[in-house]
């Protein structure tokens, strides 16, 4: 796991303050069961007309409110009889929910915390290859064949140089004679690995080679060259931050993960590996 | 390039004191103006090369990739297209030997994203008890797993899955809202126009009875439209198997939202029939004039080659085609519920259908099936793999391992297709003018695609009356091709003269693939008595082969040596140039023309995993093939 030290700490602080609100709310709306006594109140009737219309397009009728409210009624006295019962222990569908609703709240945590500035920019150049714009590279070429005698090149190089109309000079085909400004992949794509390489160093503008193409020999004249690079964080802030999210959250789920089991004593039998 | 584009806009629309002060200094006028034009398309008007893409892969989401263990989702899959090295499932690390140029991912749209939620054992599938059933054996991996997903898809197919899965994870549900969100959003995220293209789109599953009527969708537009929508589904009663409430879904799409988008059917070799009617649809409707319409205005594609078998042409179809005979699947339906019957054959195929779309212009004025020429891989691993070296399989269990070719791809009591079957197949090539969704789209509207079962052929192929000898010498073939006629997925222009109709056909072998036998013309057409006729010629080949009086071709040979998977291009043609006239051609006569280029033959899949993992393969297996490209068809129409 990568160590995250800035947006940890201030994800634990987060952390300790809603956990804490929680366990400070949760005994006000749940200790009460042994007073035995169910309110409904306003709130809970709205709520559930609410739903009702979400379903249905319209409000409900005095009947169907009073039947919502008996059911709502009958499953608080259920589940809290259930409880009584410890019907709710060793279920597997409760114990998943309860274990999602936990993931939900480190996940919303996580995704509310912002990186500094430093910890954006290492992360953009820990991961440079993926923010990296491509070098570009145009050319005209003109296609000797599959072999070519270095006579016939010498001949054909100094036409070039000379002045002739260069799209009319080598053997025909199907090639592009001229590659508009292209990533050096795309490049490779057309003429086969490697070729872009070759024309990274050649002088702009002037007719060189042979080139070794997945075809044959070319002679090829650069037009333009563009370097790629990273760009500064400044242009591309919105893309890095919302990568940094989507890796970092996960970490930082899983830091928080480690930050509860702490508090326990896990045994498992040895000699045994994990379920997966 | 944003704030210059700032400072630009500035300067046309600001205050005059503005104006003023946003003239660029000379140093950032220089600085804008020499790294490149602001379109780097100016000054091109037609396509100057081919762009690569896939259109139709699934990720994790898609129910029957996720329940076979696909955990990746749509990041890793446009990560991969894009060239970037992943992860597999299995956990094998993963690279395209070259990237594509744009994608289409097509998740299934029914219980789209129930996989990853059953993977991870969450509460609103574990709390049914056939879903929980479902988790359990996932998570017991091996054998009880595949026998868990196997489960699955039969309860999809035969409309059986639990009513309470099929609410939370259909139209209408949060969850399935979640996931098309999650999809559209993933996509614009790689959407990098003039890089790479991502498309927005979907698999609407319509599986009747085992019976493939499957289409995918693509959209021409980002999340503003996509994100009105959600996309259709087959399962009752959230949706309907039958075509056309795609097409009604399609058309409100259009209306709501102001978007475009085609849709295109794939393995018709799967559907026993029912992908090419020419009289009852398998839904108990007619072809009539209603269904024609549909089918022209929302097909113009159709993905000819993929993993689940090639479906250009069957040797039953064409007897006289000794290339028909390629990958061809025929045992039955998609399941194989059903065995296929050879009268099944006609509905099935693309050669045939092109040819009984003649047909039915003739009857009804519009051709329901004019449609262009694609290959996709249809993998269910998130990796878009048709490269017979680097082939990733059809599912997450069938990725690389010794044992892989021992598992079908489905048996039965009544069949089986064995794993050595699959297809390491295939790309589409789209002829546009700039790698952007509006420029491929709009290509794919007016069919200026084809297909390749791979490797990255290069095809041009225009049609017209005035072409001749004199065309060859040119040394710009697209603008000859553009100017004197019109490029593959087109009409011809109305007839000049009585000339019969010419071609401009030029291909060109993967610059890092094997060279090429021979290129081919396939004419289908009406004739006076109103059967369907089809012919292929021999146009151009290498090695100064003769033609004997039947205009057939010598074989090319074999440079394939089985014991180290490698060939030699010492036969065969780097580059094969022609203008080739229909010798037999009737004006009175509906025809198509289309090409179809062979390359000399080439291993096989299953050879570099015999090489790799040491193991026998079947004796049957087959170890090389001729890989091929199909154009996209030029018509022509008699003239009243």
């Amino acid at each position: 796991m990568r160590v995250i030290k800035e947006p940890l700490f201030h994800f634990i602080l987060i952390g300790i303050a809603i956990f804490g609100w929680f366990n400070w709310v949760s005994p006000q709306s749940e200790g009460d069961d042994k007073g035995e006594k169910i309110a409904i109140n306003e709130v809970d009737v709205d709520l559930l007309s609410t739903r009702f219309e979400a379903s249905w397009k319209r409000a409900p009728s005095e009947a169907e409110l009073e039947a919502l409210i008996d059911a709502l009624v009958r499953e608080e006295v259920l589940v809290r009889e259930a409880r009584k019962l410890g019907l709710d222990k060793g279920d597997q569908v409760i114990r998943a929910r309860l274990a999602q609703k936990m993931e939900f709240l480190t996940t919303a945590i996580a995704s509310s915390v912002d990186p500094d500035e430093a910890e954006l920019q290492a992360y953009l150049e820990d991961n440079a290859e993926r923010f990296m714009t491509p070098s570009l590279v145009a050319f005209d070429q003109v296609f000797l064949g599959e072999t070519a005698e270095p006579s016939e090149m010498a001949e054909v190089l100094s036409a070039l140089n000379s002045g002739e109309d260069w799209s009319q000079l080598g053997v025909p085909s199907l090639l592009l004679q001229t590659m508009p400004l292209s990533a050096l992949s795309v490049v490779d794509s057309a003429f086969g690995r490697g070729f872009s390489g070759n024309l990274t160093d050649l002088e702009v503008s002037v007719w060189s080679g042979p080139i070794q193409s997945g075809y044959g020999k070319h002679l090829v004249r650069v037009t333009g060259i563009q370097a790629g690079g990273l760009p500064p964080l400044d242009d591309i802030r919105e893309a890095v931050l919302s990568e940094w999210r989507r890796e970092t959250g996960d970490d930082l789920a899983q830091a928080q993960y480690e930050i509860l089991a702490a508090q326990y004593e896990i045994q498992t039998p040895t000699g045994e590996g994990d379920d997966q | 390039m944003l704030r210059n584009y700032a400072c630009l806009v500035a300067m046309v629309f600001g205050p005059a004191s503005v104006l003023a002060d946003a003239v660029p200094s000379k140093e950032a006028a220089e600085g804008t103006f020499a790294e490149r034009p602001f379109s780097p398309y100016a000054n091109r008007t037609f396509p100057e090369r081919p762009l690569w893409g896939d259109t139709h892969l699934h990720t994790g989401l898609s129910l029957d990739a996720g329940a076979f263990g696909n955990t990746l989702l749509p990041d890793e899959a446009w990560r991969f297209a894009k060239g970037e090295q992943v992860i597999s499932s299995t956990g094998q690390p993963v690279r395209l030997a070259r990237p594509l140029d744009w994608m289409v991912l097509t998740d299934h749209t029914d219980l789209m994203g129930f996989a990853p939620d059953l993977q991870a054992g969450k509460p609103g599938v574990i709390s049914d008890p056939k879903g929980l059933e479902w988790y359990e054996g996932y998570k017991a991996g091996g054998e009880e797993a595949g026998k868990t997903a196997f489960d699955i898809i039969t309860n999809f197919s035969q409309m059986t899955l639990p009513e309470i899965l099929l609410e939370s994870y259909s139209p209408g549900a949060d969850a399935f809202a979640f996931t098309w969100e999650h999809i559209v959003l993933a996509a614009e995220r790689h959407n990098d126009p003039g890089n790479f293209t991502a498309f927005i789109g979907f698999e609407w599953t319509s599986v009747p009875k085992g019976f493939n009527l499957h289409r995918n969708v693509m959209l021409r537009d980002g999340p503003i439209r996509a994100l009105q929508v959600v996309p259709p589904v087959t399962q009752p009663p959230y949706g309907d198997t039958d075509p056309k409430a795609l097409y009604a879904w399609l058309e409100e799409y259009e209306a709501k939202t102001g978007g475009r988008a085609v849709a295109f059917a794939h393995n018709g070799n799967l559907s026993n029939g029912w992908m090419f009617p020419t009289e009852d649809t398998y839904h108990g409707g007619k072809v009539d004039e209603e269904y024609v319409q549909n089918r022209a205005r929302w097909e113009p594609h159709y993905e000819v080659t993929q993993i689940k078998g090639d479906g250009e042409a069957h040797p039953y179809l064409s007897p006289d085609d000794p290339f028909a005979d390629y990958e061809n699947w025929d045992v039955g339906n998609l399941d194989i519920t059903e065995l296929k019957t050879e009268d099944m054959l006609a509905g099935e195929y693309a050669r045939e259908a092109l040819k009984r779309g003649l047909m039915l212009e003739e009857k009804f004025g519009v051709n329901p099936y004019k449609f262009g020429m694609g290959g996709a891989t249809d993998s269910h691993t998130s990796l878009a793999t048709a490269e017979e070296d680097n082939f990733y399989g059809k599912s997450v269990s069938v990725e690389p391992s010794p044992t892989r070719i021992q598992h079908p791809f489905i048996a039965n009591d009544l069949g089986e297709i064995p794993g050595d079957l699959l297809v390491a197949s295939g790309y589409t090539a789209v002829w546009a003018t700039e790698n952007t969704r509006s420029a491929i789209f709009d290509a794919f509207k007016r069919r200026e695609t084809y297909a390749t079962t791979g490797p990255r052929i290069g095809l041009r192929f225009f049609g017209g009356w005035e072409f001749d000898e004199g065309d060859l010498e040119t040394r710009f073939l697209a603008d000859v091709g553009y100017t004197k006629g019109v490029p593959m997925g087109s009409d011809l222009r109305p007839r000049e003269g009585d000339g019969a109709p010419k071609f401009l056909i030029g291909a060109l072998r993967d610059p890092i693939g094997a060279n090429l036998d021979r290129v081919q013309v396939v004419k289908g057409w009406l004739d006076a008595e109103g059967e369907l006729q089809e012919k292929v010629y021999n146009v151009a080949w290498s090695d100064d082969r003769p033609l004997d009086s039947e205009g057939n071709l010598p074989d090319v040979g074999n440079t394939v040596d089985i014991e180290t998977a490698s060939w030699s291009n010492t036969i065969g043609a780097s580059e094969l140039i022609t203008v080739w006239t229909d010798p037999e051609f009737d004006p009175a006569e509906r025809a198509f023309y289309y090409v179809r280029a062979l390359e000399i033959p080439t291993p096989r899949w299953v050879l570099y995993d015999k090489l790799r993992f040491g193991i026998d393969l079947p004796e049957d297996a087959l170890l090389t093939h001729q890989e091929r490209a199909y154009s996209s068809p030029i018509w022509y129409t008699p003239s009243e």
